[in-house]
């Protein structure tokens, strides 16, 4: 039934509503929304949708990430490098968030995010499972 | 139709890069009033937990701290307290080019004001945490410019020191027996306190080091609460969006024009967002040595020592948890570090002049200017890029930032 939703929910955020990044500059306290955004990698081998609560600026943070082959199948025991920046600002993210393994099928989180301006940011996932590598670009505007 | 052309007219005096030409104030939009609320005092939480720290919010701790923070006997000249640098009366700056402490500083002096809410100190975030922080001018050769072997000795023979101590962190060790504890000892520092330091037994200093992370610890809860105080930048972001505002009236037209190029042409929100106007993040922009002097490496070099000091988040004296330490758990490295600095809050930037990390800067227009070309740097990369501003709009600016 989660899994079920969590499709619909994949579906209307790509068909409807191609992002949705709440985005609020340090103020408390955190409301109870969350920003979900799916995006598909380079090569069209995976499919990750992150889920995050209203990110602030300059606070470290978490995402939740669920990952899917082109089929839609969870993807376990991937392996997945975390970079980003801001192209515009030719700059890098301010730390380096690194990704593990959550505890259900195709479940991972990113730790040690933090966005230090407004602005557009990308965070690229470096995607490796079984034979298969892959990038995905995360876009989102602060 | 002729109303469609004119507010059309009036539209364009109101904004974008003409509007200083008149002396209008501009119209604000929801989203530049939302950016405007965000750096509002209002919008300022209480300072974040610090984990390594489990008196950081105790009032008794506070107390301890003050008393240290102003006690001049903590020093190698009985004459350099932390209020020497960090004077109230001018913002907890000291006004001058470098610090002056029992020598010379390296750097410009910081403001402690809302230091709390960094999770880096210093210029180049060599200290983690308030606490940390609060060690290092202590040894420093040129700022308090002792030991501490020295002053947890003195702090133990003090009662005013004794008793709230033993309160907050339990008894005092004896420190008097001078085989244990000789007169003068420290990993820092001249080399006889240094080969004093290795001769005493691990747990001696083990001791001391409890005692003097201790004392930062008192100081920095005391430093937690100096926060900045309203301005008539912060009335205004309040009345935005009133019934019957008064914003007109809180800051003059060329304030206002400044405040949209803060936002928008300027680019200085960028780096110097939120309440405290800095993301206390590390940034090469480009700021030039003092003549005849080599570049200062900033933060390539801090990082180092962050992750090496015994007093950071993850050390033995830390009160966190590891994984409450994700500030140096996801740290960044790498050459973009080169000459970087960490951007200081514009809280009270009239009057906390001079400016940069050698004080090198003298005024907020030459500041302006310095951004306003962004010229390459001596070593590294400069992140900034010209932003073509003409002198009226750099006056706007000036303008603004006096208002914060």
């Amino acid at each position: 039934m989660l899994k079920r939703s969590m499709s619909w929910l994949t579906l209307a955020v790509l068909f409807a509503v191609p992002m949705l990044v709440a985005v609020r500059l340090w103020a408390e306290p955190l409301p109870a929304t969350t920003a979900v955004a799916a995006f598909t990698s380079a090569q069209g081998y995976f499919r990750v949708t992150y889920t995050s609560e209203p990110i602030v600026i300059n606070r470290m943070h978490s995402w939740q990430l669920q990952l899917e082959d082109a089929e839609g199948r969870p993807v376990t025991g991937a392996v997945i490098a975390v970079d980003g920046g801001m192209p515009a600002h030719n700059h890098g993210l301010p730390t380096r968030p690194q990704v593990i393994e959550a505890a259900g099928a195709g479940d991972y989180r990113i730790d040690g995010l933090r966005f230090h301006m407004p602005g557009n940011w990308e965070v690229r996932l470096q995607i490796t499972a079984g034979a298969l590598s892959d990038e995905v670009v995360i876009t989102l505007s602060l | 139709m002729a109303l469609v052309a004119l507010s059309v007219v009036l539209g364009v005096a109101c904004s974008g890069t003409s509007d200083h030409h008149a002396d209008v104030a501009p119209v604000w939009s929801e989203s530049e009033i939302g950016l405007i609320q965000s750096l509002s005092l209002d919008a300022l939480p209480p300072p974040p937990p610090s984990p390594g720290n489990a008196v950081a919010d105790q009032p008794a701790a506070r107390q301890l701290g003050e008393r240290l923070f102003f006690d001049p006997r903590f020093s190698s000249n009985g004459e350099i307290s932390c209020a020497s640098c960090h004077q109230s009366a001018l913002h907890f700056t000291d006004g001058k080019v470098l610090g002056q402490g029992v020598g010379t500083s390296a750097r410009h002096t910081m403001s402690a004001v809302g230091a709390a809410y960094s999770p880096w100190q210093f210029w180049d975030g060599r200290r983690d945490s308030l606490w940390a922080q609060a060690l290092a001018p202590l040894e420093d050769p040129v700022e308090h410019g002792g030991n501490r072997m020295f002053y947890v000795r003195l702090f133990s023979e003090l009662p005013e020191y004794r008793e709230p101590y033993a309160t907050l962190f339990g008894p005092l060790p004896d420190f008097s027996d001078p085989a244990q504890f000789p007169e003068h000892a420290s990993p820092l520092g001249k080399a006889e306190w240094q080969a004093a330091w290795q001769e005493m037994t691990p747990a001696s200093r083990d001791r001391v080091n409890r005692v003097f992370a201790n004392m930062g610890k008192a100081i920095a809860a005391y430093e937690r609460t100096l926060l900045p105080q309203r301005t008539r930048f912060d009335d205004f972001a309040r009345s935005l969006g009133q019934a019957g505002s008064q914003e007109g009236v809180i800051l003059n037209p060329a304030e206002q024009r400044g405040l949209r190029l803060f936002i928008s042409g300027g680019r200085c929100i960028e780096c110097h967002n939120g309440p405290l106007f800095t993301n206390n993040e590390f940034h090469n922009t480009g700021v030039l040595p003092p003549e005849g002097e080599r570049p200062d490496l900033g933060r390539s070099l801090g990082l180092g020592q962050v992750l090496a000091d015994p007093f950071n988040c993850l050390g033995d004296y830390s009160d966190a948890a590891p994984q409450q330490c994700q500030e140096l758990r996801f740290v960044r490295k790498g050459m973009t570090l080169i000459a970087a600095f960490r951007a200081p809050s514009l809280r009270n930037a009239a009057y906390t002049a001079p400016y940069m990390h050698k004080g090198q800067i003298a005024d907020l227009a030459a500041v302006l200017d310095h951004y306003n070309r962004a010229e390459q740097a001596a070593i590294g990369h400069n992140e900034a890029e010209p932003l073509g501003l003409d002198a009226a709009q750099l006056r706007d600016l000036e303008a603004f930032l006096r208002t914060l």
